[in-house]
């Protein structure tokens, strides 16, 4: 999600209400826009990705008046052809295959409208464009451009142009390595052979996406009247996107679009294409989905709610919603669903009880742990939850070897998946040192252990007697929970470095290991800072569980 | 007995007996433990007990302790230096060297002739010393000083030596290096009338019980004795307590209630493929909520596989919809950006494997689901951030089933978890329609509060896995931000802190259903 700000007065007096009330604010957020902040100039607003057209000042003006039946239906956006043609080179096909552009005339730019449009680019290179990965702007004053445009690839070491805030020419390389917006999206180009490039009928270039705007074009001000608009990328349909919310948003301020015909290998595909979309649908299908009873007559004003336009089919109940060209989140049918379900309201859709009967199972994994929990509890231990992530380099002064690691944690202390339960409920003592002995506390959860291409999870339960303890309370304590299991266990000496030699023992359940219980080992005891003897146990609850009872 | 009633003395405790026989006006406390051959603490506790029954009040009071030093050790030896001195003198007038030769020194010469002057003791002659008649009078062997030093032999409390005595430590106090004093913070008592006449009590002929025993109850003796009355205000020792984890209270409540309302628990793992976790929701391969800053993937192992034929139907709806009626995200799909391992991003990875089972028939249909269970955000720790949370995950497969019954079940579920009024605003996931954030209204901080999502899974999810177009009733909501207005907690680090005293302490999880 991505917020923008906008001008609360232009907009109030664009949908005819003096005042903002709490009323307007709630509507805002019934159209699936959730508003930040409120101040006496600015509206500061939340924009989910599926709805870019609504990331400018007039995109979201427009959204705004239709849902409160100020200025409802589909707008026909008109567009003459302009003489401009954009040459896609075949060197641009293996860098950057694809491009769509416009050209608007009758701007009427003031300082403010400048910056809505700049504002706009910006966040569509943040969000749709995935912060230019996937396409990039680039808006060009119209008096700089002689002749045709052409797009193509160039190797790096023949690129050489003054890129924009530069005071000389630079060559590609130079740009990538020390402009500040170079240095920015220099990884974008990285390993490519040829970099990309807009130029036009003098050879002169006119930009390198997606990194920098060539500075003899020039900045586009509150005196330029016309502009050349392109956006370019790997999908044509992304571009296409673009261009079209840009158009629709600059006509909505009132100035006026023209195609542009981009070849590509000798066929003119005509851009942009301003008109609306169909999609078909089903009223019986919108019903079921909603549980509603929409008639054919609620849905025009429905679909007018949400700028949509309505035509029906021949076939009963088939309908197509005319979808504008800045909608760009319509896939299937389900889609117009939703959005006669966000002009029905919300709120008004009125809750039904389920009527689903199925029979409730709890999963046998937590019916065994809430068994164990009650059993321990009943031996006044109290429960830890600790985070399954912690420090590897503890796990491992442990002696918990090959431990699961993450790729990227943005907290040091937590790179790693817990091998066992223990490291955890040690450092719970560690933090309980204040607080008086005997302390006596277990865990039940997840431990990982890294495998082939897998990691094996299991349930473990971990067990903690610290002050006065000694083997024989630990194993006390698992005999009794043994014994309220219905089970037997074996205890054989073991050689565990986490343990005191000589007091460890592995325990076996008809002659399966399921875990190992002892007097935890002095030296990891140094090592946790706890200054108590410590008995543990640990144990494999997934293996307890399949043990069938005696 | 006056104002002493048998009611107070039936509440008397064993150790208020022990004390009531030496409690004296003004007696320190440390004085009046020892007398009673009791630890200082204990006499502490019988008296602020004889406190709460107005017999007594405790005071501040400053006590000292006297013990010898060097020249107070030296006098008990060879006698006090104006002593020995006029000893020095008795027989014959002696000059200054004389002295000095008898053992004094210079200094002790000079600190008895001032002393002995001015008692009348002495005279001079010329440069020798004389013993006056009233000189000769004395005993130098037996000064008040002596006597009073040897009993200081050992470290003595000043308050309790008699006023004579007092008087004269309080001489020998300006005297160098004679005696070391220590100051010492106590308390003092102050008996009441009450108290004045319960010292009196003749504690042999007190006859009340401590404790029930075996054999009272045996013999029947029990018939004829009285039992002391208890303090039943006064305050006990905390015991121990075995107790489950208050957010695991917590965590079988909201189980309980999907139980009820015939869900099967869901259960799987937390290290999945990017596969099941995203691609197999429809979540876009360059969707942002994937990055490394949002995700945690493992690097050890780094990739994993799944089901070829789940693989190439999710693959063909990514490219082109596949054959859901759905244009799809029109991109390449990248086979390793799915092979890689991560840690859940959320629980809805659960119930797109349960859909898939339904498809092999290993699940039901009409079937419901839920899981309350961990998934896991890159995030930093903060008060309102935590990096593994749980999630209230819940889905609904039927042929019938419409966006009115899932604002059902979200009424239902937060109407048993004590939010009353919630609301339903739109919002977007790549995996549902009619999308919604839950808000619940917070009546404290006057505001609504944003608990979770939900929406009805997309044909590109329902269709791909389940292999029909079944809509898909699902939410996902955050667990720990719905509990911790029940705890009092603010602070979401404050539920895993796993503080002995909180853990004890916290109040356990009760609610009781409203819907």
């Amino acid at each position: 999600m991505v917020s923008i700000i906008l001008n609360k007065q232009k907009l109030l007096k664009e949908i005819g209400i003096e005042q903002e009330s709490d009323d307007l604010i709630h509507q805002i957020a019934m159209m699936g826009v959730e508003v930040d902040e409120v101040t006496d100039d600015a509206l500061t607003v939340d924009i989910t990705p599926d709805r870019p057209d609504l990331l400018s000042q007039p995109g979201f003006t427009r959204a705004l008046s239709s849902f409160l039946d100020v200025k409802t239906g589909l707008r026909n956006y008109t567009v003459t052809k302009s003489k401009l043609k954009v040459r896609v080179d075949s060197s641009a096909k293996d860098i950057r295959p694809y491009t769509a552009c416009a050209v608007v005339k009758n701007l009427k730019l003031n300082d403010e409208l400048l910056r809505e449009i700049i504002d706009l680019q910006e966040k569509l290179h943040i969000t749709f464009c995935r912060n230019r990965k996937k396409a990039a702007i680039g808006v060009y004053p119209m008096e700089a451009i002689k002749g045709n445009i052409t797009f193509k690839a160039l190797p790096p070491n023949k690129i050489k142009f003054r890129p924009l805030e530069s005071t000389k020419q630079m060559t590609a390389k130079e740009i990538l390595e020390k402009h500040p917006k170079g240095k920015e999206f220099a990884y974008l180009l990285e390993g490519l052979p040829m970099y990309p490039l807009f130029v036009d009928g003098k050879n002169n270039v006119l930009s390198m996406p997606p990194v920098i705007n060539s500075h003899s074009t020039g900045k586009v001000t509150e005196k330029t009247k016309q502009v050349f608009i392109e956006a370019s990328g790997h999908d044509f349909k992304t571009c296409h996107d673009i261009i079209r919310i840009i158009c629709a948003a600059l006509a909505d301020m009132g100035a006026t679009i023209q195609t542009v015909d981009v070849i590509y290998s000798g066929k003119p595909v005509v851009t942009p294409d301003m008109s609306p979309t169909k999609q078909e649908f089903y009223r019986y299908y919108v019903n079921r989905r909603l549980g509603t009873e929409l008639k054919k007559e609620d849905l025009s004003p429905l679909l007018a709610k949400m700028g949509l336009g309505f035509q029906d089919g021949r076939i009963r109940e088939t309908h197509y919603a005319l979808i504008p060209p800045y909608r760009v989140d319509f896939l299937h049918q389900i889609d117009v669903v939703e959005d006669l379900a966000i002009a029905l309201g919300y709120d008004n859709i009125k809750p039904v009880l389920p009527d689903v009967n199925t029979v409730a199972s709890e999963s046998h994994t937590t019916l065994f742990a809430d068994k164990i929990r009650s059993i321990l509890a009943g031996q006044l231990m109290l429960e830890a939850k600790n985070y399954h992530l912690m420090n590897s380099s503890f796990q491992k002064s442990i002696k918990e070897e090959d431990v699961v690691t993450l790729k990227s944690s943005v907290s040091e202390e937590h790179d790693s998946l817990r091998k066992t339960i223990l490291p955890g409920l040690l450092q719970t003592l560690t933090r309980n040192k204040i607080h008086e002995y005997p302390q006596m506390l277990f865990e039940l959860g997840r431990v990982f252990a890294p495998a082939k291409n897998a990691v094996n999870e299991s349930e473990g339960l971990g067990i903690v007697l610290a002050g006065e303890t000694d083997y024989t309370k630990i194993r006390q304590s698992v005999d009794a929970l043994l014994l309220s299991l219905g089970l037997k266990g074996e205890y054989v000496p073991a050689d565990d470095g986490r343990f005191l030699a000589g007091r460890c023992a592995h325990l076996l359940i008809k002659g399966e290991e399921v875990g190992v219980i002892g007097e935890v080992n002095p030296r990891v005891l140094e090592l946790s800072e706890l200054v108590v003897p410590v008995a543990a146990a640990e144990l494999n609850l997934d293996l307890l569980q399949d043990t069938p009872l005696e | 007995m006056g104002v002493v009633s048998e009611e107070i003395l039936a509440r008397l405790h064993p150790l208020e007996v022990k004390v009531l026989p030496h409690l004296k006006d003004g007696i320190l406390l440390s004085t009046l433990a020892k007398n009673a051959k009791l630890q200082e603490v204990e006499a502490m506790r019988a008296c602020q007990w004889l406190e709460n029954k107005k017999a007594l009040t405790l005071e501040q009071a400053t006590t000292h302790t006297l013990t010898l030093d060097v020249n107070g050790k030296k006098a008990i030896k060879k006698g006090m230096p104006e002593m020995r001195f006029l000893l020095a003198i008795k027989k014959t007038a002696k000059t200054q060297d004389q002295l000095e030769k008898t053992g004094l020194d210079r200094q002790e010469i000079g600190v008895s002739i001032g002393l002995l002057k001015k008692a009348g003791l002495l005279n001079m002659k010329g440069k020798k010393f004389t013993i006056t008649a009233k000189g000769k009078k004395l005993d130098a062997k037996k000064s008040p000083e002596i006597i009073i030093l040897k009993k200081l032999g050992k470290s003595k409390s000043l308050e309790t030596l008699p006023a004579k005595d007092q008087e004269l430590v309080k001489n020998l106090r300006k005297r160098r290096q004679y005696l070391i004093i220590k100051e010492h913070k106590g308390r003092k008592i102050k008996l009441t009338e009450l108290g004045k006449e319960l010292a009196k009590t003749d504690v042999k002929k007190l006859k009340f019980e401590e404790r029930i025993t075996k054999e009272d109850l045996e013999t029947g003796a029990w018939k004829k004795k009285k039992y002391r009355a208890y303090d039943v205000s006064v305050n006990v020792p905390s015991i121990p307590q075995g107790k489950l984890h208050f957010v695991q209270e917590a965590i079988d409540y909201i189980r309980k209630i999907w139980v009820e309302m015939g869900f099967e628990e869901m259960t799987g793992d937390m290290c999945q493929s990017a596969f099941w976790d995203l691609d197999a929701l429809f979540v876009p391969q360059d969707h942002p909520a994937r990055e490394v800053q949002d995700t945690f993937y493992l690097s050890h192992p780094e990739k994993t596989n799944f089901d070829k034929i789940a693989f190439e139907r999710v693959r063909d709806v990514h490219e082109n919809g596949g054959n859901t009626g759905s244009k799809g995200w029109e991109y390449d799909y990248s086979k390793e950006e799915a092979e890689q391992l991560l840690l859940r991003t959320h629980t809805t990875v659960l119930s797109a494997q349960t859909l898939w089972k339904i498809r092999n028939g290993e699940a039901n249909l009409p079937g419901k689901y839920f899981s309350v269970s961990k998934v896991f955000r890159n995030e930093k720790l903060d008060w309102k951030h935590l990096f593994e949370f749980h999630q209230v995950e819940g889905i609904v497969v039927d042929k019938n089933v419409t966006f009115a019954q899932l604002i059902g079940y979200l009424k239902i579920f937060f109407a048993k978890m004590g939010f009353e009024k919630i609301r339903l605003r739109p919002h977007e996931f790549p995996y549902t329609y009619c999308s919604v954030e839950v808000d619940v209204w917070n009546d404290r901080k006057q505001q609504w509060i944003e608990l979770g999502g939900a929406g009805i899974f997309r044909p590109e999810v329902t269709k791909t896995l389940i292999g029909e177009e079944i809509p898909v009733l699902a939410w996902g909501l955050g667990m720990e931000r719905i509990i911790v207005e029940y705890f009092d907690i603010h602070d979401l680090r404050d539920l895993y802190r796993n503080d002995i005293k909180q853990l004890r302490e916290m109040k356990r999880f009760i609610k009781y259903s409203q819907a």
